[in-house]
């Protein structure tokens, strides 16, 4: 007897290319054993029988060149093949470690590619209304942040309809196609693609797939968006139960006492916890300040709504980690780490109705000055362009486009840099110089209240204001929410000097001023300091020029 | 003597391998599917199958079908005063089958082979075995109905086959599987399913469909509407099964209630129903989908696709499936009996039955079992409650895998593995099993392994096995939750119950069958057509009065040629 290797020893053959022989000599040797009793020599025959098929077919493709090559394509719907997920087998791309956004998409790929010539008419109707489908989400072949017009939905949902009709009719391979492809497309080019997934959905019942082990990346973004817009309905509603507190949280500007005792702190904790939690793109809805404000308020007494100790009491844990966790978490797309409010992926969702686009403008025009207009600001920061849409739709609530970034900039000292930090205190300075001329206005510019402070500018305060703005975007700040506020900071010895000079003040005044927010000097305090330090602004540190 | 049982949401059936080939057994009325359907009367009367059946229309409150569908559930129902589990009346359904196998062979079985859809999980599948104990059967095996089937397709002519797909729409199940056959070994690659999709929710499509159109004869609406509910449910259900039976044939049916005397019709157009199903429909796709995936076969490579299940006669679910598949199914095994018959054949190859010597089946395990984690992100936040998988789904049993796991916190004094089955990343979707805690010896974090092994065999039991090699710590545990502690005292307790009722002595059941099934039509009719069934009753229960058994018999035959001819007339 030869000397066999695995499989053909396990086997009991000798080495063939022939799968009749694999698979009698499978027979034989699954039928002199028994399973039960043996459950690794099972597993055994089934790893040198599958091994040794595989082997053959191996050989087989050599013999056959490369002939059936082509078996896997997809008729009928060639083009739809601009992505890596549409093969039929192959769901094993959670390996790279999450979904990539990056359209993959480029139109002069596609332009090159040509239908293949036994199309139906049904598959030319689905080819046609592919493309226009792509024309509305990749307007001018390009991707885009910016919401669909009324008329590109309408294009799109009907394209969209027309591909669902196909999808209904065709057999399953071509339906599978089709519904990756879509799901692949509508990921891709989220947030323009909002108004589309619900539809999708229906047909393709996206949703049935979600918190599945095998969840497809794609849907796994979309389902999850999808719930969140879902919820953002719902919690519109004023019978939701969370309805106070979400029309709590998105009004601008901190929570006052009355707020306090209106608004149930359980449930706004609740809903703030539960969104981060799901639906971490909504918080993008929520007014920044607010939202900080009522988390500042909590921290202390609200115990349990930390995640932190969660379930871990010391000497009783019955809790574990997985090794291969780790390697699930990678799998999984990042799960955890993707779906972060900080990701860029996550601007929320599209508004299709509100203000028309010149009322936007005109709005935005009036904030960053004459040359910027909406597009301007979603090439400049998308993110928070996204908000800015919602904040001019809610003017009224925001005391106007002008209050609603004034309160805005305000909440971006926490992450900005020196030049930033001293373009907002110039900011700062322009206000309170204004504000300064009628009494109440300037504690209003300190808490960062512009609602109820209508600040008259003359036209080159205006023009200052807009420049300043405007650096502002520039520099992506603008869509940061934060945050923290107060906190003790020492002013330098040469600037206390100096404003003692400039101001007139007397030292005992001065720092009576700096310790009560209510001192009738206070604002001309807070104004001289910003006029000192910004004289010099290198002299001081980045800290003190946060606290202006 | 070992049998095999299809113990059906609608219909069940028993068979049995005798002379080499599997066979069919009838039931006391002669035919070869009982009814899954039980129904009671105050002091205890009993009636299973057919006779239960008619009694859906005149006595729904006492009678029980569908039961399937609560399997595994702790839901109970209450006939004529008498609380039973869904085991109690599946159990009532197998002994029922269990006296008509003991009358054609004169010997009682005492072990069984009973299906199950491929698609239902632990718990549903102990239900199962609990329900075979209390009928007084030692359960053998389960096997998948869609496997069952496909030893029936497979070993009809024996030869071999390239992978094919079984796809069997039950009363209230739904399964797919993939099917592959080879010198006598019959492989299933792949099972999926939907444990909650089948007959029953197009009756209830059927249902939603008609009630606007009843709705416009107001009179007649409204004595529909001063029915008590579960009349109304009944009638309306029964309603649309017969319907539904009718559109198979024709493009269109009446759907026909009688209430208090009235009759009340709504034409329903294949069309009509074919869009009302439409959602239905959808979900017959991603179970087919699921298991061409996990099999790696594409719709091309499947040689055949073959129909098993009472359902798939709908000509709605044949047109979607030619759709889906591009071709047309094959329909040449019996979709009613393929089961039964299947189980037979297994119930032959347990017992060594002749000529399947050289039969072996290989099976899957249709979901994936694992175990409940936690971990800790980069944050330092925790996150509980994370399925970690074990065994995949679709892996070919029997099969045994090893899963290593640390400690997470310091000084951690004990492991607790809570064991789940289901296909969600958050376990609290999934199904759980049971419980294992070992104890650990203390030391920092992660430096306390833990082995888990899951050994699943071929008639379906998990074995888990926890060691700690630091302290050489092993526990076992052959998997028990709550309901199978308590399940030794319960079958007890069960079989008293059962045996209180008190079931029709066979040589009546005949008799008792037909009294049922008169009063069932005396209900659905209205006019002369009444008139005639009462008139026949009455004569057929003064011949039982007499006691003669001649007398009998033909009062007998001549209301069931009644009742023959007044079916064949109408659409009830």
């Amino acid at each position: 007897m030869t000397r066999r290797s695995f499989p053909w020893s396990r086997l009991g053959i000798d080495p063939t290319s022939d799968t009749a022989a694999i698979r009698k000599a499978y027979a034989d040797v699954l039928r002199s054993i028994n399973p039960d009793e043996d459950i690794a020599g099972f597993a055994d025959l089934r790893r040198a029988r599958d091994q040794a098929l595989w082997l053959a077919s191996q050989g087989a493709r050599e013999d056959n060149g490369a002939e059936d090559e082509d078996e896997g394509e997809l008729h009928g719907l060639g083009t739809l093949d601009h992505g890596p997920d549409l093969a039929w087998d192959d769901d094993d791309d959670d390996e790279d470690g999450g979904w990539d956004i990056a359209p993959a998409f480029t139109p002069g790929e596609r332009t090159a590619s040509t239908a293949p010539p036994e199309l139906t008419e049904a598959q030319q109707r689905a080819q046609e209304a592919w493309d226009q489908l792509i024309w509305v989400l990749y307007p001018g072949g390009e991707p885009s942040d910016s919401a669909v017009s009324q008329r590109e939905f309408g294009i799109g949902l009907t394209a969209l309809g027309v591909l669902i009709d196909r999808a209904e009719e065709a057999d399953l391979e071509e339906h599978d196609a089709l519904d990756g492809a879509l799901a692949d497309l509508f990921a891709r080019t989220w947030p323009r693609s909002a108004p589309f997934v619900e539809p999708a959905n229906e047909a393709f019942r996206w949703l049935d797939e979600s918190g599945s082990l095998e969840e497809r990346p794609a849907l796994r973004f979309l389902n999850q968006r999808l719930k969140g817009m879902r919820f953002h309905d719902k919690v519109q509603q004023p019978d939701h139960p969370l309805h106070k507190a979400w029309a709590e949280l998105s009004r601008p500007g901190r929570a006052g006492m009355m707020d306090r005792l209106r608004v149930n702190r359980l449930d706004v904790h609740k809903l703030l916890l539960g969104l981060r939690e799901r639906y971490p793109e909504l918080e993008s809805y929520l007014d920044p300040q607010r939202v900080a404000s009522w988390e500042g308020a909590g921290a202390g007494t609200a115990e349990g709504f930390s995640n932190a100790g969660r379930g871990f009491s010391g000497s009783v844990l019955f809790v574990i980690l997985f090794f291969a966790l780790i390697r699930a978490m990678v799998a999984l797309g990042g799960a955890a780490d993707g779906d972060s409010p900080t990701d860029r992926n996550l601007p929320p969702p599209v508004v299709i109705d509100g203000p028309s686009a010149a009322e936007i403008d005109a709005a935005v025009k009036s904030v960053f000055g004459p040359e910027t207009d909406m597009a301007a600001v979603r090439a400049a920061d998308p993110v928070f362009a996204d908000q800015l849409v919602l904040g001019i739709k809610n003017a009224e609530d925001n005391g106007g486009p002008n209050a609603y970034v004034r309160n805005r900039a305000l909440g971006v000292a926490d992450i900005a840099k020196f030049e930033e930090l001293v373009a907002l205190g110039e900011l700062k300075k322009l206000w309170l110089s204004v504000a300064i001329k009628s009494p109440g206005q300037c504690k209003n510019v300190m808490v960062g209240d512009f609602r109820s402070l209508p600040l008259v500018l003359d036209k080159s305060q205006s023009a200052r204001e807009q420049q300043l703005m405007r650096r502002l975007l520039d520099a992506k700040l603008l869509n940061h929410r934060s945050s923290k506020r107060g906190g003790s900071f020492s002013i330098p010895g040469w600037a206390i000097e100096r404003m003692i000079k400039k101001g007139g003040l007397g030292i005992d005044e001065l720092s009576a001023a700096l310790k009560n927010p209510d001192h009738p000097k206070r604002c001309l305090v807070d104004l001289t300091m910003a006029e000192v330090i910004l004289a010099e602004p290198g002299r001081v540190s980045a800290d003190v020029l946060r606290a202006l | 003597m070992l049998v095999g049982i299809d113990l059906g949401t609608t219909n069940s059936a028993v068979a049995l391998w005798r002379d080499g080939a599997p066979q069919l057994v009838p039931n006391v009325l002669g035919r070869e599917l009982t009814p899954s359907a039980v129904s009671l009367a105050k002091g205890g009367e009993t009636w299973v199958g057919q006779a239960a059946l008619d009694r859906m229309a005149t006595h729904p409150a006492d009678t029980a079908t569908s039961f399937k569908r609560m399997m595994g559930t702790a839901s109970t129902v209450t006939l004529a005063g008498t609380t039973l589990t869904p085991e109690d009346l599946s159990a009532m359904v197998l002994r029922s089958l269990a006296d008509d196998v003991e009358a054609a062979t004169g010997e009682r079985p005492t072990e069984a082979v009973i299906t199950v859809p491929a698609y239902f999980n632990e718990r549903q599948r102990r239900a199962t075995r609990r329900a075979g104990e209390i009928a007084g059967l030692e359960v053998k095996r389960l096997i998948n109905e869609p496997t069952a089937a496909a030893l029936a397709f497979g070993l009809a002519d024996r030869g071999d086959r390239e992978p094919f797909l079984v796809f069997d729409l039950g009363g209230g199940t739904f399964d797919v599987s993939i099917v592959e056959m080879f010198d006598g070994i019959v492989e299933v690659r792949a099972s999926a399913g939907d444990n909650r999709l089948g007959g029953d929710d197009f009756d209830e499509v059927l249902v939603k469909l008609v009630e606007p159109l009843l709705a416009k004869d107001q009179a007649a609406a409204d004595a529909l509407a001063r029915l008590p509910a579960d009349r109304r449910r009944a009638l309306l259900t029964l309603a649309a099964e017969r319907t539904r039976r009718a559109l198979s044939t024709s493009e269109e049916a009446d759907f026909t209630v009688v209430a208090e005397d009235t009759s009340l019709t709504a034409r329903v157009t294949t069309d009509a129903f074919e869009e009302a199903a439409g959602g239905l429909i959808k979900r017959l796709r991603d179970p087919v989908i699921r298991a061409l995936r996990d099999s790696h076969i594409d719709v091309k490579g499947l040689s055949d696709i073959v129909l098993v299940g009472g359902s798939t006669r709908m000509p709605v679910v044949r047109k979607a499936l030619t759709r889906m598949f591009g071709r047309f199914p094959n329909s040449t095994v019996h979709p009613d009996h393929a089961v039964a018959l299947g189980a037979a054949i297994q119930a032959g190859l347990l017992s060594g039955g002749d000529g399947l010597e050289e039969i072996r089946i290989t099976d899957v395990a249709p979901f994936t079992l694992g175990v409940s984690t936690s971990t800790r992100d980069a944050h330092g936040r925790f996150h509980d409650d994370i399925f970690a998988p074990i065994i995949e789904r679709n892996t070919p049993v029997p099969v045994s895998r090893m899963e290593r796991f640390v400690t997470l916190g310091d000084n951690q004094k004990q492991v607790t593995f809570a064991i789940y089955q289901g296909e969600a990343r958050d376990v609290k979707k999934n199904v759980k099993l049971g419980e294992l805690t070992v104890t650990v010896p203390p030391k920092p974090a992660g430096e306390v392994g833990v082995e888990v092994r899951f050994t699943y065999d071929t008639s379906g039991l998990l074995d888990v096995d926890v060691n700690v090699p630091l302290t050489g710590l092993t526990r076992n545990l052959v998997i028990v939750d709550e309901e199978d502690r308590r399940s030794k005292k319960d079958i007890t307790e069960s079989r008293k119950r059962l045996e209180k009722l008190k079931v029709h002595p066979r040589d009546e059941a005949v008799n008792v069958a037909l009294l049922a099934r008169a009063e069932r039509a005396y209900e659905g009719f209205t006019g002369p057509v009444r008139d005639v069934i009462g008139q026949g009753l009455t004569e057929f229960q003064g011949a039982l009065d007499k006691q003669d058994p001649r007398i009998i018999a033909d009062a007998r035959d001549g209301l069931t040629r009644l009742l023959d001819e007044i079916d064949a007339q109408s659409p009830l």
